[in-house]
């Protein structure tokens, strides 16, 4: 039941109306401006908002060419902003979610698990000092104090992932209008700090139950996105892409649903070319249309499945294929949303060269339930 | 055979038919003569009810203490616990095994209520305080003074999941139908000091809600915020304080629930971030089974236990087992006495009625008749006082409970005490064991009433007659039988007591005939005698009516008392030393802990303290057997004296110890039949090992047993399991009592205990652990006094027409009164002479056999002639009682009313 207490669904509750708009209803921080991010530090946690998330997702691939597609995720979740000193190191602050899933391409299998715990030293957390975060054996460290490199280990069902990570070999995207400041709703503090690292080289295995240990090299996408009061209650879920192509384009695109249909004027994206400057896309610079769908038999949620992307303003027309159509992950034991997390392929033209990549699609509110709770 | 085909029907009408008119005579007989039947009911009643209020009120208690023990396991498959409390950190690497599909941490533990506090801040102290300074720890409340405690379940909420039933998910979320259920649970997650506890705890209690619960624990006074479980969390206790079936509690007499958040659980017990027990699930194969290598993959560490959830259960039964073996055996007392006053009951009625049923044999009644409608009648009456014995003692139980949950929380652990339920199979029971003692009672004299004569029995020219000798000498002899030593067990031992007493009783007849075959030449004597004899079934009857309740009570109070002095003889020599040191814990959890290294380090260096024992020990469990192995500083100088060694010399039990062999006591002994130069088998760090015994000695603290090894040889054997305990031996000019005053305030997390206070307590417990027995005592007196009075009452009454023909022919009243007298006198006295060797003969079946196959050990036989001296005082009062009522009842009639006879 707590596994309801959720991350996901308290974050689309908005609390907007509290007296200081720069501190939610319980001493929670708003994202407001004038505070930009500062990389090495702010890979570390920021306790004072009160949810952050650490999402990595990425393709891999094998040295006999298999293709897998990742996803680690590390949820914080601030329940009490100042706990006495003088309670049990038990005592709950933070509560820590992960969600793991790796997507095997060849046998169209995803392998997904979560978990959540309080935060407590031994068990899990995240360090307010440099990029560490863990819920058992999910662990996301760096490995020195620049965070030029980490180490990735991961469970996914009965398949570990332990992978080394290239922080340094990434550019960075800093989202928002503002770099860093993505807005997420019309009032002041419906925001949330956010950037993207979408170039991470990827070394590592995976562990099969049986014993087999494959070797596996790629590329993942890492956003670390926080604050307090992001969403509105108007808004149904969202769908989320994220690409790097292999000429160097880096492409992060979401569009906010409303109940009552269409986007939200908040939905936005970023757009990373070669040789310039990472700029910001608004709501009017993208457009993203639905080219099939796919129906889960386990939930009968029905998602979009391939779209067609275009971003006029950056000479961008992109097709998006799922790998495999069934990618969807239920979370049982931690968040209790129903989603849709999926490698898929990504095929354009961009300033009249044919690009490709290899990228994830989030697809959230789709399944009727988390709709009700919106 | 066509005539047979015609006459069986007609010749079952004419019988049935002839039945029901002889029934209709018994019942107008029955009409008229109330007293007698109000008495036979009455005698049946309470037979049944002793039995049916023991079995009540000990199974009751049991089912608490068992609940109280295995509560909240939920589905946990296997649970960890440690010799000291676990850090909570072990979790991270006990969910790494494959083997564990789910892990929870759990703290639960007692926590003494001292008042509540409503929400407008008034405070309401619980139970029946003086105003005396509220009690710190439960080792400050005296036994007696039981307080009002609640068991406090810390969990984690985001492991419990797997283990506990929350409801459905939909009913918890912050964006629930209903809000108040995730407040709740949000105040669960961050409230210091907020539980959750059952809605019908609170009512219990007291508590409204949000009340707060002022409490003392192991860190002194807390405060614990009380909020009624959600009615959807079903897995905790709902709402509605329904039974709660995946938590093992019930309803009625258990320890109030108190569930909190596990950071709570520490803040509030003083844990900091450890915990008590881990209950885990393990991997489960195809067939649903758990394997022994699924089980030897958890990655246990030293001083962790793992062990299969039911165990605690089962240890539960283990631990209890010689108190239920007793309990058994007193019911079987019980039994035997309850059936016995039935049959006296119903075996007089049958005897009153010889006359009558004479006359309906001289009317053409035919004997088989005559039979069946008398066991018919005593089958009736059986059903009947049956059921009224089961109200009685499903009454008698309410009020005894609380005396057998005090002998309980002194041998075991504390309960609280528990609501009696009638079960159907103990319910069925008893009035089966009454119809069967009345109809079984009626069938000898009714068959003899059958067979004699029809003239005979309706002139009353019959004598009664004795048993025959061979009735008491086969239970003699089979009593004898069942105490042969090849037999082991207590259940034939508590046979043999049943077979003594009903060889005894049986005897009484015989006896008294004998006794007043030659009376002395004096008429009130001649008299008595003659009137004893005539009524010989009936006066027998009653004397062993008395004789079994009376030598019952006789023998427990020898045994009890030869006990009681062993104790205290052996508390006064076996603990020398001055101050003894246990872990705060120790009392609070049901989990041995240890003192911290602190202490013990603290400990070893204080001044004023000549020498320091520290004491370890680890539950040895081998098989179905368990022991406990205790490691100390065996040092001869100080414990030459506090040993009493019962085999073995001294010298070769101290050489023994140095060279690591060890001292097993008493009840290892006795239940493993052990005994020097024997070898004990010991499951060490390097495998199984055999070590040499070199003595057995006296010890009453565990029943269990355990033993003994020198403090290094048990390290080098078992590892250093954790000092639980030490002894202090104080300087000769150190003031104890100041020492341990301050050593309490300087080591807040450990209890130091005087030894005088130790050995005050200890008998203290010792007369908790005999409450229940104590009851069963005053129960039997009653018995021996209602079963002589109502035998007598009603032969008095049934031969008024004698008195009446004395009175004609010139006795005074006061004459009168000098027969009945006499006449109870002699019966009495013959029934208290007898019980007085026959109580022997019980206590040291008792003493020697069912204390020694039941607890192990053993302890002299010490015959107190007070209690002897208060027996046969009881047996003059009852006969004292037994003349002056029925003459009470005369003394008033006039001759010619007397003469009318009947009650």
């Amino acid at each position: 039941m707590i596994l309801r207490t959720l991350v996901l669904a308290a974050a689309l509750v908005a609390n907007v109306g509290a007296q200081d708009v720069t501190l939610d209803t319980d001493g929670f921080q708003r994202a407001v401006s004038g505070s930009p991010i500062n990389l090495p530090a702010d890979h570390a946690s920021h306790p004072a908002t009160r949810t952050e998330w650490w999402y990595l997702t990425g393709p891999l691939r094998t040295e006999s060419g298999k293709l897998f597609g990742f996803q680690a995720t590390w949820f914080r979740r601030g329940y009490v902003r100042d706990v006495d000193g003088a309670r049990s190191p038990l005592a709950v602050r933070d509560i820590m979610l992960f969600h793991g899933g790796l997507s095997d391409v060849e046998n169209e299998t995803l392998y997904f698990s979560d978990e959540l715990s309080r935060a407590y030293g031994p068990w899990a957390g995240a360090s307010t000092e440099r990029l560490d975060v863990r819920l058992f054996g999910n662990t996301l460290v760096a490995l020195d104090d620049e965070a030029q490199s980490a180490k990735l280990t991961m469970r996914a069902e009965d398949v570990v992932l332990d992978l080394d990570l290239d922080l340094g070999a990434s550019t960075i995207l800093y989202h928002g209008e503002e770099p860093g400041l993505s807005i997420k709703g019309p009032e002041r503090g419906q925001a949330s700090w956010y950037y993207s690292m979408p170039r991470i080289g990827v070394a590592g295995t995976i562990s099969w139950p049986d014993g087999r240990a494959e070797r596996v090299t790629g590329r993942a996408w890492m956003d670390q996105e926080w604050g307090s009061s992001q969403l509105s209650g108007d808004q149904a879920g969202w769908d989320w892409f994220s690409v790097a192509f292999d000429d160097g384009t880096d492409l992060m695109l979401y569009g906010m649903r409303l109940k009552a249909g269409g986007l939200d004027a908040t939905s936005s994206g970023s757009v990373g070319v070669p040789g310039k400057p990472a700029r910001h896309l608004t709501r009017e610079e993208f457009t993203f249309r639905p080219t099939g769908a796919w129906t889960s038999d386990v939930t009968g949620a029905t998602y979009p499945s391939g779209w067609i992307l275009e971003v006029p303003s950056a000479d961008l027309v992109v097709t998006v294929t799922p790998t495999f159509p069934d990618q969807e992950a239920l979370s049982p034991g931690s968040t209790r949303v129903t989603y849709w997390e999926g490698l898929c392929r990504y095929e354009g033209i961009r300033a009249g060269q044919p690009i490709v990549g290899e990228g994830y699609v989030e697809l959230v509110g789709y399944d009727g339930e988390f709709v009700e709770r919106l | 055979m066509t005539g047979f085909l015609f006459r069986l029907p007609l010749a079952l009408v004419s019988m049935l038919s002839d039945i029901r008119t002889v029934l209709g005579v018994f019942l107008s007989d029955a009409r008229r003569h109330k007293l007698v039947t109000f008495t036979t009911l009455v005698g049946i009643a309470i037979g049944v009810a002793v039995v049916v209020a023991i079995r009540l009120s000990s199974e009751a208690a049991l089912r608490n203490f068992k609940a109280t023990h295995t509560s909240l396991t939920g589905t946990a498959s296997h649970q960890i616990t440690g010799v000291e409390p676990l850090p909570a950190a072990r979790l991270a690497e006990l969910r790494r095994s494959p083997a564990v599909e789910a892990i929870q941490p759990v703290i639960d533990a007692s926590l003494i209520v001292l008042g509540v506090v409503d929400a407008s801040g008034t405070e309401a102290r619980l139970g029946e305080g003086d105003g005396d300074e509220p009690p710190m720890t439960l080792l400050d409340v005296a036994p007696d003074d039981r307080p009002h405690v609640v068991q406090l379940i810390g969990l984690d909420p985001f492991f419990s999941t797997p283990f506990l039933d929350f409801g459905p998910p939909a009913q918890r979320s912050t964006t629930d139908a209903d809000p108040r259920v995730g407040q709740l649970f949000d105040r669960l997650l961050t409230e210091p000091g907020f539980a959750l506890v059952p809605r019908a705890d609170l009512v219990d209690l007291g508590i409204p809600d949000g009340g707060v619960l002022r409490c003392s624990g192991p860190i002194g006074e807390v405060l614990v915020t009380c909020a009624p479980i959600p009615s959807t969390w079903s897995g905790l206790g709902s709402e509605e304080g329904d039974d709660d079936s995946a938590s093992g509690k019930r309803k009625g007499g258990t320890t109030p629930l108190a569930i909190v958040d596990i950071a709570t659980a520490q803040e509030l017990l003083g844990l900091g971030d450890r915990v008590l027990r881990f209950d885990l699930m393990l991997a489960r194969e195809g067939d649903g089974k758990i394997t022994a290598s699924t089980e030897a993959a958890v990655p246990v560490l030293a001083g962790e236990l793992l062990e299969r959830a039911g165990r605690r259960g089962e240890r539960a039964d283990s631990m209890t087992y010689a108190f239920r073996s007793n309990l058994l055996a007193l019911g079987f007392l019980a039994v035997l006495v309850g059936a016995f006053l039935v049959f006296n009951m119903a075996q007089f009625a049958v005897t009153r009625r010889r006359p009558l049923l004479g006359k309906l044999r001289c009317l053409g009644c035919r004997a088989s008749t005559v039979r069946t409608a008398t066991l018919l009648e005593a089958g009736v009456f059986g059903l009947v006082g049956g059921l009224l014995g089961l109200l009685a003692g499903r009454l008698l139980a309410s009020a005894m409970v609380d005396d057998v949950a005090l002998t309980v929380s002194t041998l075991y652990g504390f309960i609280e005490t528990p609501t009696p339920t009638l079960d159907p199979l103990t319910a069925i029971g008893a009035v089966l064991v009454a119809i069967a003692s009345a109809v079984g009672a009626t069938w000898v004299p009714a068959s003899s009433a059958a067979r004699t004569p029809p003239v005979l029995v309706a002139t009353g020219a019959m004598r009664e007659t004795a048993t025959h000798p061979l009735v008491p000498l086969g239970f003699l002899a089979l009593a004898a039988l069942a105490l042969l030593p090849t037999f082991g067990g207590i259940v034939l031992p508590a046979s043999a007591v049943l077979l003594l007493l009903l060889g005894v009783a049986t005897s009484l007849p015989l006896l008294l005939g004998a006794l007043v075959k030659h009376p002395p030449k004096n008429v009130l004597l001649n008299l008595a005698a003659g009137r004893i004899q005539r009524s010989l079934a009936r006066t027998g009857g009653a004397a062993g009516a008395l004789v079994m309740p009376i030598a019952m009570t006789l023998g427990i109070a020898i045994m009890i008392g030869s006990f009681q002095r062993e104790v205290a003889r052996w508390v006064g020599s076996a603990l020398s030393a001055d101050i003894y040191v246990k872990p705060l814990w120790a009392e609070l959890a049901p989990h041995s802990t240890a003192l911290s290294d602190d202490i013990v380090a603290a400990l070893e260096e204080l001044e004023g303290v000549e020498a320091v024992d520290l004491l370890r020990y680890l539950e040895h469990r081998a098989g179905s057997t368990s022991f406990r192995v205790v490691g100390s500083r065996m040092d001869e100088a100080l414990h030459a004296d506090s040993l009493r060694l019962l085999e073995g010399t001294r010298e070769e039990a101290f050489a023994g110890l140095e060279a690591g062999n060890v001292l097993i006591s008493e009840p290892l002994a006795n239940r493993a039949s052990l005994g020097p130069g024997d070898t004990l088998l010991l499951e060490t760090r390097s495998g199984p090992r055999d070590v040499l015994i070199s003595g057995v000695f006296q010890d009453f603290s565990y029943d269990r047993g355990y033993a003994l090894m020198e403090a290094s040889h048990y390290i080098g054997t078992f590892g250093d399991t954790g000092v639980v305990g030490a002894a202090l031996n104080v300087e000769p000019d150190v003031d104890v009592d100041a020492l341990q005053a301050s050593l309490q305030d300087r080591f807040p997390d450990a209890v130091f205990t005087a030894t005088r206070a130790i050995r005050e307590n200890v008998m203290v417990a010792f007369d908790n652990t005999f409450a229940i027995t104590y009851v069963l005592q005053g129960i039997s007196t009653a018995l021996a006094w209602v079963g002589v009075l109502t035998g007598l009452l009603c032969l008095h009454l049934e031969r008024k027409h004698e008195l009446g023909v004395l009175r004609a022919i010139g006795s005074t009243t006061k004459r009168i009164f000098g027969l009945l007298i006499t006449e109870a006198l002699i019966i009495v006295g013959v029934a208290g002479l007898v019980a007085v060797p026959t109580g022997a003969a019980l206590a040291w079946i008792l003493v020697d056999i069912v204390n020694v196959r039941s607890f192990g050990w053993s302890f002299p036989m010490v015959f107190d002639f007070a209690e002897i001296a208060s027996v046969l005082a009881l047996s003059l009062g009852a006969a004292g009682l037994a003349g002056l009522v029925p003459w009470l009842l005369v003394r008033k009639e006039n001759i010619a009313q007397l003469l009318g006879g009947g009650s």
